[in-house]
């Protein structure tokens, strides 16, 4: 039996404001219990909801990027459910006019360009969070997070495995940290995907039963998660069984996929207009405005670096992606006049190595791009080598003291003095008889054991160039 | 058109009120003759009709992304009852 | 004394000013009234004697100071649907029966800013669903005309209040008629103003396209000092209207020649009672000899007006009153043995018979399968009234008829049957669903209790209505008489 996976992704991104969607607290994270859940977010009597000029800007932004429809005119909508963590008894979503439609993200897939399209994004406010493990029997319930704006973003069932599914998470990851509307903090909650997945045998036209997996914050659970969830929808079936249509929760430590424990059958959340929010009317002006303030977007980056720069696409990806990363080798760049493309090649190769030893990220780095730059500067005109200006580098970051002291210290000057050099090829030709004669008889890769026992005898300051062009010249003759 | 024993408990169960099985019979009986009443509006035709959700249409009511509201746990209405120790509201662990 | 509660409030405010009393002596003497009749009459759910007392004093200050605004010093007292800051707001429920709000309503707010002085807060039907004031958990209040029939509701405590003299202002608040109709029961004035006119911010909400705040008093002029007080843009309700706060006293004395009132065929059916059709009649021509033209004009919707009302304020009450759940504030039950249990419980003993009923109705209401045949239904009917009003203001400046098809009825005349009460709105909730300003006032008496006569102007028109009502009350003093029931111990 033959079996396609078919899997659509709702992705819920918190909106980077400094105020809730609906009401004046601050959203910031992390703070003691209930400091920031003022009288609308607790849903006091009598309280109203008042929506904040921003999250519209932003989910423009996002509509911009993706291609997609910006409402001319949108609407919100009560959705009614009881929960802890939800104080009014419903939620303000959006449902029959989204602020976004129709929008694609194209994603890498199998080597191949492919378009997911997204059918809409819309906004909505985020529920508190329920405290189980404080107290015995009880749940506690802190509101903090209780109106955080949310943009839901809804993706056709058009993935087709669990590689699919990470790589169009990623892309829309790096899309919504480049143009500024998410923080990215994954850990805080920030982004979040709920996955549908259902299969089907190969060649029927109906859709599978769907199980619903719900608020995985990892790249790496969404993938296992998929996995395990399409294996054992794929066990029932083939055992003749039949799929139940249920919410499960992904459990990364036993790297299974659970159904959650709700009594009831699937929810009524009898979607109504809210009388309390008139609509939203957008206009061209609006949507100029947002446009014209668009930071560069990530897949138009990577061509850029590609193209300009002439780096790898590999290379253009660890560097577009990140917002963050590419902001610090532009600065590198746009602060010197060092090649991009060597920049590159020491940030992907030297910096990346140091932040994960350090299990940090480059907004953490201790090496800034002005310091970087003069350390890249020295070795570009040779003034240090390779070997050394790595070494170099480790020390910046341990001790932050300059390139130039650190450089003295280490007496890590690159000898380029022909005669100190060649005094040392000569002691090396003569100390390692049988790989000369290796190298005559033609085992050619023996040459850089040589240029690095030179090296080794010279601490590293030897000019690798120099004494292999000095080796040669001597080998060969 | 009446509204069952069943309806009852459904609507009952949605709204998250518990009604003792002995007077589901009279909130039928009452529901029904509410839910008849209500049926009068089928006697008129409304295809072409707009609904109407707002009676006045005002639009783009907003304010600015500013924090406006400062920490309010230490008021009055905050009871013993209904709070925990660290300012945690008490809810129920199913 | 005796005279000065029989005062209007620019009487009042004329004896402050000239020291005739101070506000500290004219609130002691409304507060000591409370005290001896309030128990027959059962306005007040809360009265705030030392806060007032405060607040008096503070108004004294002002005047002396010469200070004053339109409206410093004089007592008044909000419908306990307003929450009031560290003063207990019940909404007439047991589910609010130990909330003390953390905040004031933007109307009280407003009111204490104007120098007001709160006497306490009234009685009102349970969560403002009702029209009796009977489903309130404080018992109902009394109409002071004969104590054995209702106020009226929901507003009905606020109503008692000002026609029993224990308050010469009331705040209250108007879904389908929650102002008009107790103040017709009543024989009162009182106004709904156009949706939002004022703020709804603070104001627990019912039916939130439907609700609105307003004056109760015994004359327009009265009532048009407070709604200046009152009225005016507020950026925490996002329905609330941009116009900034008006002075509404301005344009009171204009004339109502040539203005044209229009008179809804459908309001006097053959059903109407004939004593209440008399009455009105003859205040129409009252107002005719004033110079306005009368026309005759149809609101076909009419005969649809009550359902579909009913099903927009039950799903929107359905949705409104899901917050009570037991958690953050509010009536809990004891020891629950799950969450389920916590909110099925809590809602069950905090919530009266009638709320329990709007919340079922307006949960099937928008319940899948039903939300077209019901809630967009009366959505789409809503539209079609919203039209007929458009169409015959082209033609009309105000529209005439009677508020209530009744005279305040007896307590627990409908207690077993919810529809026929439903059905005493008639004449009101068309004003609500289309989001019109609609005024009540006194008219005459049936059988000895008060008769209603209902005003309705186009959007936004608050002034031009006071005027009109304004002319009809110097020629007719309907609005002076006081009951002479015995009330108090």
């Amino acid at each position: 039996m033959l079996w396609e996976t078919i899997i659509g992704l709702e992705v819920h991104v918190q909106l980077a404001t400094k105020s809730k969607i609906f009401s004046g607290a601050s959203t910031s994270y992390g703070s003691s219990a209930n400091e920031h859940a003022c009288a609308v977010d607790l849903a006091l009597p009598g309280t109203l909801p008042v929506l904040n000029e921003r999250v519209v800007e932003l989910a423009i932004a996002l509509g911009l990027a993706i291609d997609g429809n910006i409402a001319a005119y949108s609407t919100f909508a009560r959705k009614n459910y009881f929960y802890p963590d939800s104080p009014k008894g419903y939620q303000i979503s959006q449902f029959e006019d989204p602020i976004v439609s129709n929008g694609r993200l194209k994603i890498v897939a199998e080597n191949d360009l492919k378009i997911i399209n997204i059918t809409r994004a819309h906004l909505e406010e985020d529920a508190g969070k329920s405290v189980h493990d404080e107290y015995a029997d009880v749940t506690a319930v802190d509101f903090n997070r209780a109106g955080t704006p949310l943009l839901e973003i809804v993706s056709e069932p058009e993935l087709k495995n669990a590689k699919e599914a990470v790589s169009y998470l990623k892309e829309l990851y790096y899309l919504v940290t480049s143009i500024g509307i998410c923080d990215g903090n994954m850990q805080e909650g920030s982004f979040r995907c709920d996955a549908n997945i259902s299969i089907r045998e190969q060649g029927a036209e109906m859709l599978g039963t769907r199980t619903e997996v719900k608020n995985i914050n990892s790249f790496k659970y969404v993938e296992r998660a998929i996995n395990f969830e399409v294996s054992r929808q794929r066990e029932i079936l083939e055992d003749g069984g039949k799929v139940s249509q249920e919410t499960r929760l992904f459990d990364p430590e036993k790297n299974e996929t659970r159904a959650m424990r709700t009594k009831e059958d699937a929810h009524d959340y009898r979607y109504f207009p809210d009388p309390d929010l008139p609509p939203i009317l957008i206009n061209e002006a609006q949507i100029d405005k947002v446009r014209a303030t668009l930071p560069e977007l990530p897949w138009d980056k990577r061509a850029r670096y590609v193209e300009e720069y002439n780096l790898s696409q590999d290379e253009a990806s660890m560097l577009a992606n990140d917002y963050s990363v590419s902001n610090y080798f532009e600065k590198c760049i746009g602060e010197s006049t060092l090649s991009p493309k060597f920049v590159a090649h020491w940030i992907v190769g030297g910096l990346f190595s140091l932040l994960n030893k350090h299990s940090t990220t480059i907004s953490f780095s201790r090496v800034s791009p002005a310091s970087l730059n003069e350390l890249l500067a020295k070795i570009s005109r040779k003034e240090i080598s390779a070997n050394a200006g790595k070494r170099v580098l480790g020390i910046m970051w341990e001790t932050l003291r300059d390139v130039d002291k650190i450089i003295d210290e280490q007496e890590l000057v690159q000898i380029s003095d022909d005669s100190v050099l060649q005094q040392s090829v000569d002691e090396i030709v003569k100390g390692f008889p049988q790989q000369v004669q290796e190298y005559k008889d033609g085992k050619e890769k023996i040459l850089g054991f040589l240029v690095g026992q030179v090296l080794k005898q010279t601490r590293g300051k030897a000019n690798p160039e120099i004494v292999k062009t000095m080796l040669e010249r001597i080998l060969k003759a | 058109m009446s509204i069952s024993s069943k309806n009852v408990e459904e609507m009952a169960r949605l709204a998250r009120i518990s009604i003792n099985s002995k007077d589901i019979p009279s909130y039928s009986e009452q529901l029904s003759k509410i839910l008849n009443f209500m049926n009068e509006m089928q006697s008129i035709d409304t295809d072409t009709i707009e609904p109407l959700a707002h009676p006045i249409e005002e639009v783009n009511a907003t304010r600015a992304d500013v924090v406006t509201e400062a920490d309010i746990r230490q008021n009055e209405h905050q009871y013993a009852n209904h709070m925990l120790d660290d300012f945690l509201y008490r809810s129920q662990s199913d | 004394m005796h005279d000065v509660i029989l005062s209007t409030v620019s009487a009042l405010k004329e004896g402050l000013l000239s020291k005739k009393y101070s506000s500290v002596e004219l609130t002691t003497e409304y507060l000591d009234r409370i005290k001896t009749i309030d128990s027959s009459t059962n306005s007040f759910i809360t009265v705030c004697e030392e806060a007032a007392l405060r607040q008096a004093a503070r108004a004294d200050e002002l005047i002396k100071q010469g200070k004053a605004g339109i409206l410093t010093g004089i007592p008044y007292a909000n419908k306990d649907i307003f929450c009031t800051k560290n003063v207990r707001t019940t909404c007439g429920s047991k589910m609010l029966d130990n909330f003390i709000a953390p905040y004031n309503a933007t109307v009280v707010e407003k009111c204490m800013d104007a120098g007001m002085v709160m006497l306490g807060k009234t009685n009102m039907d349970e969560f403002a669903m009702g029209s009796s004031n009977e489903t309130s958990f404080y018992g109902r209040a009394k109409n002071p005309w004969d104590l054995t029939r209702v106020s009226g509701g929901s507003s009905g405590g606020s109503a008692t209040a000002v026609a029993a003299r224990l308050a010469p202002l009331a705040t209250g608040s108007d879904t389908g008629g929650s102002i008009r109709q107790p103040s017709a029961f009543c024989g009162i004035s009182g106004l709904k103003p156009t949706y939002g006119r004022v703020s709804r911010y603070g104001m627990i909400a019912f039916g939130s396209s439907l609700d609105q705040g307003g004056p109760m008093a015994h004359c327009v002029e009265d009532l048009a000092l407070l709604l200046s007080v009152i009225a005016g843009h507020d950026h925490r309700d996002s329905t609330s209207n941009k116009r900034g706060p008006e002075n509404f006293c301005r344009h009171l004395n204009k004339s109502v020649k040539n203005k044209v009132i229009g008179i809804p065929k459908e309001y006097f059916s053959n059903n109407l009672n004939p004593e209440i059709h008399l009455i009105i009649d003859e205040a129409i021509k009252h107002i005719e000899k004033l110079g306005a033209k009368i026309k005759d004009v149809s609101l076909p919707s009419t005969s649809l007006v009550v359902p579909t009302y009913y099903v927009l304020a039950s799903a929107e009450c359905s949705s409104n009153m899901s917050r009570y759940d037991g958690v953050r504030f509010g009536h809990r039950c004891e020891d629950p043995n799950s969450i389920e249990d916590l909110y099925e419980r809590s809602r069950a003993e905090g919530f009266g018979d009638e709320v329990k009923r709007r919340i079922l109705m307006g949960t099937y209401a928008l319940s899948s399968g039903y939300y077209d045949a019901y809630y967009e239904k009366a959505q789409k009917i809503r539209r079609l009234v919203k039209n007929d009003y458009i169409s015959v203001f082209k033609d009309v400046d105000f529209l005439i008829g009677p508020t209530c098809p009744s005279i305040a009825f007896h307590a627990e005349t409908f207690t077993h049957d919810p529809v026929q009460m439903y059905l005493s709105d008639v004449y009101t909730v068309s004003a609500n669903l289309a989001g019109l300003p609609s005024l009540s006032l006194p008219a005459g008496f049936s059988q000895g209790m008060p008769v209603g006569m209902q005003i309705t102007g186009n959007y936004f028109r608050e002034s031009e209505l006071l005027s009109l009502g304004h002319a009809y009350q110097t020629n007719t003093d309907w609005h002076n008489r006081y009951t002479t029931q015995k009330l108090g111990k």
